[in-house]
């Protein structure tokens, strides 16, 4: 079953290059903006799924996202949050054909399906060099929020997952919150109150998951992925799985009771249907189960088979190696300024 | 400066300037050597690392020519792992175009160490080429080659487009220092903005970074390509 689970992981990741492309644009265009005002310049924070490496393909009406922070030289009682998030609004406003002010972000959207969420912070840097972020709300209020303490949990969390990696391609952590991304999205395959973020799932899996292997050592992400809905479903009462920085929220906690109840039974049935799977001796026939829970990307045994048959085993683990140094490369410099580029004399 | 940099004909009675000697330290698998004449070389192996894994290693040789740091020193890819093309950004003379001669001030400003010099805009180059060598594509894009190439800078730094505009503004950049009437005469990039809230500080910024007989060679360029 490890094989249909790798062949779905490959389905369903995204490739972050084009969005990271979209970010570059924008964000010039919003220094450009600031520069000519003389307004306050900011530093980029790439936050969000695609900087942690569980983004994944979107289905149906849903949207390809990048979260991009920018974190403004300033102290939140020197400003409203109004007026820093007017800076922003002010210098994208017709950039696209529409920009959405949501409570903690900017949205923008573009044509193309999908969009970016500008996520606007005051950042004071104390004489003892600690960072102190207010996150500016539509609401007109500064939050207190720590975006790179944030960022460091989930490096630090993806650590003891270090040796899950399959082909050097992701880790068991990334890869089971990507199945539960999806899972989520083929239940409610549109943008909905009733439906926990992707940094909810993430927290989740973080609390939930330990690296889960079989006897020889290889990752079996379908157990990984049973134990987090296991858990799930017999958490007592609501789910409640705190964000590791401030304000501190249970990430579930804006859920009403009905869809609380209604999340708890999809996990329950998640859980039950894996751990059929699991019991189920012929795999084509468990992977039909699986197919059941995670949607149509999950793989038909006559397309896992193809699959396999159309790449010799070197060519498939080449192909990973070389994504994944690319993937590391484009991580690498995506905070970097105004790189050289090359050029050549003559 | 130059001094410093060279060692005597055993190698061994001058000390090793603290540049360099910071430089090994970083990197551990460099080594000083002498070059021809006396110049002051450093090779080894830089290793290129991305997101906290191995991506690839580069033999490279880097040539410290006087007077250093004026000049930027000439870097070279050794084992012939890059192709000698100049669609890979290597010069006939084998040596690595890291960047337009006029990007210096941004890339390795006066001042800033060989460590530094090392840890930018080298590894970048190298990281694009590994980059190159994976997907086909220049991490960062890429200058075109000559002429084009410069004249591709100043418009990126201008934010213009039409060479006149690009033109008028380096002419401005030689200019040692700008009237008030002119700061307030409508910019010439044809915005009708004035030209102090327009392009100045870009101008500013090119006349306080590019020599001026550099501006005027640049403005040959452009006239040539008009």
């Amino acid at each position: 079953m490890q094989k249909y689970f790798e062949k779905f992981h490959a389905t369903i990741r995204v490739d972050a290059d084009v969005l990271i492309s979209k970010r570059d644009i924008i964000v010039s265009k919003i220094r450009k903006h600031l520069s000519d005002n003389n307004l306050p310049g900011f530093e980029v924070l790439n936050q969000g799924s695609y900087i942690y490496g569980v983004g994944i393909e979107p289905i149906a009406d849903l949207e390809h996202d990048i979260d991009v922070g920018l974190a403004f030289n300033i102290r939140a009682d020197q400003y409203s949050a109004t007026t820093v998030r007017g800076w922003v609004l002010d210098a994208v406003k017709n950039h696209t054909d529409s920009v959405k002010e949501k409570g903690p972000c900017i949205r923008v959207h573009y044509a193309a399906g999908f969009h970016v969420d500008l996520v606007v912070y005051s950042k004071r840097t104390s004489s003892d060099d600690l960072e102190d972020f207010k996150l500016a709300h539509k609401d007109n209020s500064w939050h207190p929020t720590d975006p790179k303490a944030l960022k460091d949990f989930i490096a630090n969390a993806r650590e003891s997952f270090k040796l899950t990696k399959v082909n050097g391609e992701g880790d068991q952590l990334q890869r089971v919150v990507r199945y539960l991304k999806r899972w989520n999205d083929e239940a409610i395959p549109r943008e909905s109150d009733d439906k926990p973020f992707g940094l909810s799932l993430l927290l989740l899996a973080i609390k939930s998951l330990s690296p889960t292997t079989f006897a020889n050592g290889y990752p079996d992400d379908m157990s990984g992925l049973e134990q987090v809905a296991r858990s799930a479903a017999s958490a007592v009462g609501n789910l409640d799985v705190r964000k590791p920085t401030p304000q501190y929220e249970n990430v579930f906690g804006k859920l009403s009771s009905s869809a609380m109840q209604n999340l708890k039974s999809r996990f329950l049935k998640l859980a039950n249907t894996l751990q059929n799977a699991k019991h189920e001796a012929d795999a084509d026939k468990a992977a039909e189960l699986v197919r059941s829970v995670l949607g149509s990307d999950f793989p038909t045994p006559e397309n896992l088979h193809k699959s396999l048959a159309a790449y010799s085993l070197d060519e498939a683990i080449q192909n990973r190696i070389r994504a994944s140094k690319s993937s590391a490369i484009m991580r690498s410099v995506a905070d970097v300024q105004d790189p050289p580029k090359p050029w050549r004399q003559h | 400066m130059e001094a410093a940099l060279t060692m005597t004909e055993d190698g061994s009675d001058e000390p090793l300037s603290s540049e360099i000697r910071a430089l090994l330290g970083h990197y551990p698998s460099f080594e000083h050597i002498m070059g021809d004449d006396g110049l002051a070389v450093v090779q080894g192996d830089l290793e290129i690392l991305a997101d906290g894994r191995f991506i690839d290693t580069f033999s490279i040789r880097i040539e410290l020519l006087p007077p250093y740091p004026e000049v930027v020193p000439k870097v070279y890819e050794t084992a012939g792992k890059i192709p000698r093309i100049a669609d890979r950004h290597i010069n006939p003379d084998g040596s690595a175009c890291l960047f337009v001669p006029d990007a210096r001030w941004k890339h390795w400003p006066v001042g800033r160490s060989l460590v530094e010099f090392v840890s930018s805009p080298v590894y970048y180059f190298f990281l694009s080429q590994a980059f190159f060598e994976l997907e086909g594509k220049w991490l960062f894009g890429e200058r075109p080659h000559g002429d084009d190439g410069v004249i591709d800078y100043y418009k990126e730094e201008l934010g213009l487009e039409k060479l006149d505009h690009v033109y008028q503004c380096i002419e401005l950049a030689t200019i040692p220092s700008i009237t008030q009437s002119k700061l307030r005469a409508p910019c010439v990039c044809g915005s009708n903005m004035p030209l102090e809230s327009c392009h100045s500080s870009q101008i500013d910024r090119i006349a306080n970074s590019v020599p001026y007989q550099r501006l005027l060679e640049v403005m040959g360029m452009i006239r040539r390509q008009q």
